[in-house]
C-alpha cells in the first residue's frame, strides 16, 4: 500500500476502506498514519463509511495518555458480493459477506450445450432461490463477479463446449438486465489465482502462478500482487503453449497446443480407442458428456484402475512440461492446480508435475519450486469472482492492480 | 424435490475447505446436479444458527430436503427436522443409525484393520490423538479404538489435542519424551497433524517408521508428499456424498428409511507404518 493517497474523493474513500479491510482493527490514529491523509480528513470519511454501514466502531483501544481510541473494523455482514463461475460441468455460485468470509454456495447443472439466452434466464432464476435460502437482500449485494473461460476482445474463447455461441455474446450486458446487479466478468483462471489470495493462504506480493484445467487449461500468474493481464489482457493461454512442435492441429490455428494433448477432451479422446473400457466405465465419447467421461476415467485412476492411470499419466506428463517451461521462463517458486479437471484424479497430476519440477527445474540448485493442489480447487474461480466483485465496487482504486 | 440443503457449522472464519468435507460436498454436489437439482450450502458460526437455518427454510418454503452431517448421540437435530417435516438423510457412523435415512460409515471396522494392520507389522504400544474439538467423530473413533486395543494384544491410549499442526506437534513432543512408555506407533485424527506428527517425531532425533511409526485417519497428497510418505485410510469422502445424494433422492421418491452402508476405507501403505 502506498503511503500516501491522492486526493480524489472516490478513491480516497476507497482507500481507506481497504485499509480498514486489511488492518482488522484500527482507530482513526492509525490510518492518519497509514494514509498520510490529515486527521480532519480521516474523521470525515470514517462518519460517511459508517452512515453507508460499511464500517463499525467495535470498542476502545489502549489509552496513549490521552483520550481512548475509538477502534474501528469492517461490518462484514453489511454486504456481500457473488461469484459465478460458469463450466461445462457445473455452475458454482458463492456468496461471500464484505470481509471475503464464505457465507454459501450452491452448485447446478453445467452450461453443457445450453443456448445462452436459455442459461441467462437459468442463472437469474438459481440466483434469486439461493438469495432467498442464504436469507440475503438483493439490495445488499454490492455486484457479481463472472469467471468464464475466454478471450476478451471478440475473438475465439477457450475450449469450452459452448464456445461457438457464445462468442459474440454479450454475456455482461445480458446478465445486468436479467439479475439486476453490477456485472464484471474474468477469465477462470485469473479469478483462481485470486481466490487463492483471498482464502489468505498467501502474503499479497507473493508470484505465483495458478493452473487452471475445466474443459480447457488457463493460467492466472500472479506478479507483485497483480494477476499479470499483457497487452491485451489475455496472459496466461497457457492451453496454447506448444509441447509437441509436430503434435495434432489446434482449434486455435496452430498445432501441438498443450489443450490438444492434455486437456480432458484428449484424455477421453485416448480412452475412446480402448473397446474394453469404454464398455467397463460406460464412457459415452459424447460432448454433451465430455466432462463427466473425463471425471469417470479420473476416478478409476485414483482407485488404481492402471488404464486409466496411464491415461491420466500423459495428461499430467504435458502439464507438467508446460509448467516446467513456464517456471524456468519467468523463476516461479510457488504454483497452484485448480479447478474441476483436478478434482478427481488431483494427486496423480501432483505426483507427476511435483516430480518433473523437482528434478528439472532449470533453477532447482537455487531454490525449490513448490507445487500445491489448491484446496478450495472446485471453487476457487467463484470465489475470486467474488473477489474482484468486492473490489471493483468497493476499492475501485485497486481495480487497476488487481481485478485486471 | 429440487432444493437440497446443507448446514456446514465453522467456528473459524475461513476452515470450509477441509478436504473429508469438500469430498463429500463435492459428491453430493455432482449427483443432484446430474438429477437435476442443487445443493445450498449455508455456512454458520454455532449449532443454534444451524437450527435457525432449518427454521427458515421450513418457513420460506427455500429449500425441499436436507443432508444431515456430523451426527452425534441423540442429536437434537434429527428431532428438529421431523418436527418440521423435513426430509433429510444422514451420515452416520454405524454405531449411531437410528430410524432415519442415513448413509453409514462403519468406524469399528475400519480401525480394526488399521490396528491388525499395526500388529501384522509388529507394533504394540499404539496412541491414537483425538481432537479436543469438533468431536463427533472423533469421540466415536476414539471408543472404538480402546475398545478394539483392550480385545488385542496392544496396549492403547487415547490423548486429545487441538486438531491442527501446532496441537499435533504439542502433543506428540508430549508422547516421545515420555521416556518409560513410548509409543511406537501414532494415529493422528487426519492429514494435516500427522504430517506436524512426523516432523516433530523427526525433530527429536527419532526414526519414521523405525522407532516410530504414523497413520493419518484421512488421506491426502499431503500424506502423499512428505517424507517419509505417510500412510493413510483410503478417501471415500467423493462415494459417501454420492452415496448420500442417492440415498435421499430415493427415500424421498419411495418414502422408505433408506439405510446404506458406505465401503470400508482401505489402507494405502505408503512408507510412514
Amino acid at each position: 500500500m502506498a503511503s500516501t493517497i491522492g486526493p480524489s474523493s472516490e478513491n480516497t474513500r476507497s482507500a481507506v476502506l481497504d485499509l480498514i479491510r486489511s488492518g482488522g482493527v484500527v482507530s482513526r490514529v492509525d490510518l492518519v498514519e497509514s494514509s498520510g491523509l490529515t486527521a480532519p480528513s480521516i474523521t470525515r470519511i470514517v462518519k460517511v463509511l459508517i452512515d453507508e454501514g460499511l464500517v463499525i466502531e467495535t470498542g476502545f483501544g489502549d489509552s496513549t495518555g490521552g483520550k481512548r481510541r475509538t477502534l474501528l473494523e469492517l461490518n462484514a455482514s453489511s454486504r456481500y458480493a457473488i461469484g459465478l463461475s460458469l463450466d461445462d460441468a457445473r455452475l458454482t455460485y458463492v456468496v461471500t459477506d464484505l470481509a471475503g468470509n464464505l457465507v454459501g454456495r450452491l452448485v447446478a447443472e453445467g452450461v453443457r450445450d445450453a443456448a445462452p439466452a436459455a442459461l441467462i434466464s437459468r442463472v437469474a432464476e438459481e440466483l434469486g432461490t439461493l438469495l432467498v435460502q442464504l436469507d440475503v437482500s438483493p439490495a445488499d449485494v454490492v455486484g457479481l463477479g463472472l469467471a468464464r473461460a475466454g478471450q476478451r476482445g471478440g475473438g475465439v474463447p477457450r475450449g469450452s463446449l459452448a464456445s461457438g455461441v457464445w462468442g459474440d455474446f454479450e454475456v455482461r450486458e445480458a446478465l445486468e438486465t436479467s439479475t439486476g446487479f453490477a456485472v464484471v466478468v474474468e477469465n477462470d483462471a485469473a479469478c483462481a489465482a485470486l481466490g487463492e489470495f483471498w482464502t489468505g493462504r498467501l502474503p499479497a506480493t507473493k508470484d505465483f502462478a495458478t493452473l487452471y484445467m475445466a474443459t480447457g487449461i488457463g493460467c492466472g500468474i500472479v506478479i507483485g500482487g497483480s494477476v499479470y493481464g499483457g497487452a491485451s489482457l489475455n496472459a496466461g493461454e497457457i492451453g496454447h503453449m506448444i509441447v509437441d512442435i509436430n503434435g495434432p492441429d489446434c482449434w486455435c490455428g496452430s498445432r501441438g497446443c498443450l489443450e490438444m494433448l492434455a486437456a480432458p477432451r484428449s484424455v477421453v479422446k485416448r480412452a475412446m480407442n480402448d473397446a474394453d473400457l469404454v464398455q467397463s466405465l460406460r464412457l459415452t465419447g459424447t460432448e454433451a458428456e465430455l466432462r463427466t467421461d473425463f471425471a469417470v476415467i479420473a476416478r478409476a485412476a485414483a482407485q488404481g484402475d492402471p488404464r486409466c492411470v496411464s491415461l491420466i499419466e500423459e495428461s499430467a506428463n504435458y502439464l507438467a512440461a508446460a509448467l516446467l517451461s513456464l517456471t524456468n521462463l519467468i523463476d516461479l517458486d510457488q504454483l497452484y492446480l485448480a479447478g474441476p479437471g483436478f478434482a478427481d484424479a488431483g494427486s496423480i497430476y501432483y505426483r507427476i508435475i511435483r516430480s518433473r519440477l523437482e528434478n528439472f527445474a532449470f533453477v532447482r540448485a537455487v531454490h525449490s519450486v513448490t507445487v500445491e493442489l489448491s484446496e478450495v480447487g472446485l471453487e476457487s474461480a467463484a470465489l475470486g469472482a467474488a473477489a474482484v466483485a468486492l473490489q471493483s465496487e468497493l476499492t475501485p482504486h485497486r481495480k487497476a492492480a488487481v481485478a485486471t | 424435490m429440487k432444493n437440497i440443503g446443507l448446514v456446514l457449522v465453522q467456528p473459524g472464519p475461513r476452515a470450509v475447505h477441509e478436504p473429508l468435507m469438500s469430498g463429500i460436498s463435492h459428491g453430493l454436489e455432482e449427483t443432484f446436479a446430474r438429477a437435476g437439482m442443487r445443493l445450498v450450502t449455508r455456512v454458520v458460526r454455532d449449532s443454534s444458527a444451524e437450527l435457525d437455518v432449518y427454521r427458515y427454510w421450513h418457513a420460506s418454503g427455500a429449500v425441499d430436503a436436507v443432508v444431515l452431517v456430523r451426527v452425534r448421540h441423540e442429536d437434537d437435530r434429527v428431532t428438529f427436522l421431523g418436527q418440521l417435516k423435513i426430509p433429510f438423510t444422514a451420515i452416520v457412523d454405524a454405531v449411531e443409525v437410528g430410524d432415519f435415512s442415513a448413509v453409514t460409515v462403519d468406524s469399528a471396522s475400519m480401525m480394526r484393520s488399521t490396528l491388525s494392520y499395526l500388529a501384522s507389522r509388529g507394533y504394540s504400544r499404539v496412541v491414537y490423538v483425538k481432537a479436543t474439538e469438533d468431536t463427533v467423530l472423533s469421540d466415536i473413533r476414539a471408543r472404538m479404538f480402546l475398545t478394539e486395543t483392550e480385545s488385542s494384544n496392544l496396549s492403547g491410549h487415547v490423548l486429545s489435542a487441538e486438531l491442527t499442526a501446532e496441537g499435533a506437534s504439542e502433543a506428540t513432543r508430549l508422547l516421545v519424551t515420555e521416556s518409560d512408555d513410548r509409543p511406537d506407533a501414532i494415529i493422528f485424527d487426519d492429514d494435516v497433524t500427522a504430517v506436524a506428527g512426523l516432523s516433530t517425531i523427526q525433530s527429536l532425533g527419532l526414526a519414521v517408521p523405525g522407532d516410530v511409526a504414523v497413520i493419518a485417519w484421512n488421506d491426502s497428497v499431503l500424506c502423499q508428499s512428505a517424507t517419509p510418505s505417510i500412510t493413510a485410510l483410503s478417501d471415500q469422502a467423493h462415494q459417501i456424498g454420492t452415496l448420500a445424494a442417492n440415498c435421499l433422492i430415493d427415500s424421498v421418491s419411495t418414502g422408505a428409511l433408506t439405510i446404506v452402508g458406505a465401503a470400508d476405507s482401505f489402507i494405502v501403505q505408503r512408507a510412514s507404518a
